[in-house]
């Protein structure tokens, strides 16, 4: 999308014109569906998470700064894992995770990945219990550090690297036994 | 160093999107359109369990505080030891100067009264509460002698006969006793709590944003209205006065005056819920009980007197709507108007005579005012935060209660105007301030 158009687009969003928000909409919201599915997996819950966002999006687009192409899709994922973290928090107590025990999690390489669909990627991703999975997000696709993972969730910053290491050893061993299922 | 996995993983999902739920853009529109409630009810329902609860026992503290702090009755009642005397069939030893006499004593000093006053003016005029069911009260007939030692005489047989009609009838010539004029209130009670209103830490919805549920505890205080007061003609504690009728024998007639009233203004509590429908709006709907007291005795010499106590009870919905004049995010002014419906569930006065012999008369009499009393209110109000959920306001408001046609006098027929203070703590649903960041 062209700079002007694009300005042009937030233009009208903020002024309210209606068309103009559901083109934004129509243009992110797959996206974003994708992110809060990341974090959130009940469905009402994330329909609530997906309009708090848009919401959100609406109600604060005269703060957002145009900064490039691309600045207004970044904002909006922002956003969405934002949301998607208060929505978690409300349902689960973020805070209260601690170090996993490792004696039973062997280091297991992650397996190839190339011919595994995204969505069965994602589903899988779904099925971590919900600590590990907002870590293993956070960490794998937000790129953040332990250190500020710790900060972000208000837990021990070793809480957060043993909550990743179990996500990502679970996480091979479903990719591992799809592989194997489906004899890729 | 992040492995390689995560960087291809992270690629793949950079151009990865699932199609949304059905329907949320309709969510979307109508909350930026300001039509839609900003959460669903699951949402809601966690936090309204846990809300209830708090503010069910914050409306009973505050009920029980201000209960306390509520003048007492027993300053209308006689002393163990005026019982004692009484019970002992002894008139007490300086009527005039007991507990419950005392606020008439000056009153109770011999005072020419006016024909007009005592006998031009028909009993009817204001008889106007019809008691349902008429009881003696058990708890309280240990104070009689339990044998005279005179025969019952007339006097005695009309202890716990209907009253109202016997005391209709007042002597034609009597001399000695006049009403004093209506003296200002000196002093006002209104105590009111109410739960409701949305008072939201007041979160800023923007228009068409989502909508946010709020519980609150307030307490009323009325300016004006209430306290002691001497009664004379107007008093409306005169209204359906029927105390138990003084004797026919006695030198000084029975005035049929209230020489002292004490008026509590109302005090109720209950709950209410309100909801904020737009930035700047808000709608409240409460549920409240109230209660109205009044206390009336007069008093006359060799120990003779009397006293009602008369008690209404009130069941209302108010329904509000507020308007935010101010907001930052620790204080909050606003405006509100609105109507209440009230209806009287329960209405009973107890009546005591007091006869120059201590023989004492009691008994109850049940009433029920059945209209519906509606008020019209307006008022402003400040808020103080305490932090997203929790804050205190004051309100101070004006109510005008509409006349209803009822035959029952009470605070509502007679005060139609109330400036009311209110105090109150809200309890919001709702996590975000307008100020915060996304």
């Amino acid at each position: 999308m062209h700079k002007a158009e694009e300005l042009n687009l937030i233009e009208r969003a903020e002024r309210g014109d209606e068309a103009a928000m559901r083109q934004i909409y129509d243009r992110h919201v797959r996206t974003v569906t994708a992110i809060c599915r990341r974090y959130v997996v009940r469905d009402d819950a994330l329909r609530d998470t997906l309009q708090d966002v848009f919401l959100a999006v609406f109600q604060h687009l005269p703060q957002f700064r145009w900064q490039g192409e691309g600045s207004l899709r970044a904002w909006i994922c922002r956003l969405a894992v934002n949301k998607s973290l208060d929505t978690l928090r409300q349902h689960t107590r973020l805070e209260a995770m601690d170090a996993l025990d490792d004696v039973d999690v062997a280091d297991e390489p992650m397996p190839p990945m190339d011919g595994v669909p995204m969505e069965e990627l994602m589903g899988m991703i779904q099925h971590l219990p919900d600590g590990q999975r907002t870590v293993f997000n956070l960490f794998v696709f937000e790129n953040l550090t332990h250190r500020e993972i710790a900060q972000r969730l208000g837990i021990r910053e070793a809480s957060s690297a043993s909550q990743y290491h179990h996500a990502r050893c679970t996480l091979a061993r479903m990719v591992g036994e799809y592989i194997r299922i489906h004899d890729l | 160093m992040k492995e390689d996995w995560i960087e291809q993983l992270r690629n793949r999902a950079a151009d990865y999107g699932e199609a949304p739920p059905p329907g949320v853009w309709d969510d979307v529109r109508d909350a930026v359109n300001g039509t839609a409630s900003s959460k669903p009810s699951h949402k809601r329902s966690r936090l309204v369990w846990w809300t209830i609860p708090t503010a069910a026992a914050a409306c009973l503290l505050l009920f029980f505080t201000l209960r306390h702090s509520a003048p007492s009755e027993s300053a209308l009642h006689p002393s163990k030891g005026e019982e004692k005397a009484l019970a002992r069939g002894e008139a007490p030893e300086n009527p005039a100067t007991t507990s419950y006499a005392a606020s008439s004593a000056p009153l109770a000093a011999a005072r020419p009264i006016s024909p007009a006053s005592s006998t031009g003016r028909k009993r009817e005029e204001h008889a106007v509460f019809v008691p349902e069911k008429t009881e003696i009260l058990p708890a309280k007939t240990d104070i009689l002698p339990s044998e005279p030692e005179t025969p019952p005489t007339a006097e005695a047989d009309v202890r716990y006969a209907d009253l109202s009609e016997a005391s209709l009838e007042q002597p034609q010539d009597s001399t000695s006793w006049q009403p004093t004029e209506r003296k200002p209130p000196v002093r006002s009670y209104d105590l009111v709590a109410q739960l409701p209103d949305n008072g939201s830490a007041l979160p800023d919805v923007a228009p068409g944003a989502s909508s946010h549920l709020s519980f609150s505890v307030h307490a009323t205080r009325s300016m004006g209205g209430g306290g002691m007061n001497a009664g004379g003609p107007l008093a409306y504690g005169h209204s359906g006065m029927a105390a138990p009728v003084s004797p026919a024998s006695s030198d000084y007639p029975e005035p049929d005056y209230w020489q002292h009233e004490e008026i509590e203004e109302p005090f109720s509590f209950g709950i209410a819920v309100s909801w904020q429908f737009a930035k700047r709006w808000r709608a409240e709907l409460g549920l409240d009980y109230t209660t109205l007291y009044e206390s009336y005795s007069s008093s006359w010499p060799r120990g003779n007197s009397k006293e009602m106590e008369k008690c209404m009870q009130f069941v209302s919905v108010p329904a509000r709507a507020h308007y935010l004049l101010w907001d930052r995010k620790l204080l909050q002014a606003y405006v509100s108007a609105g109507i209440t419906a009230e209806q009287c569930v329960r209405n009973y006065r107890d009546i005591s005579r007091t006869y120059e012999n201590g023989h004492v008369g009691l008994r109850r009499e049940h009433g029920v005012s059945r209209p519906f009393q509606f008020s019209a209110n307006m008022g402003l109000g400040v808020q103080f935060n305490f932090n997203r959920h929790f804050g205190l306001y004051v309100q101070s408001e004006f109510g005008y209660y509409v006349p209803n046609g009822s035959s029952d006098r009470n605070y509502y027929t007679e005060h139609r105007k109330v400036v009311k203070s209110e105090v109150g703590f809200r309890v919001n649903l709702n996590r975000m301030y307008k100020n915060q960041k996304p």
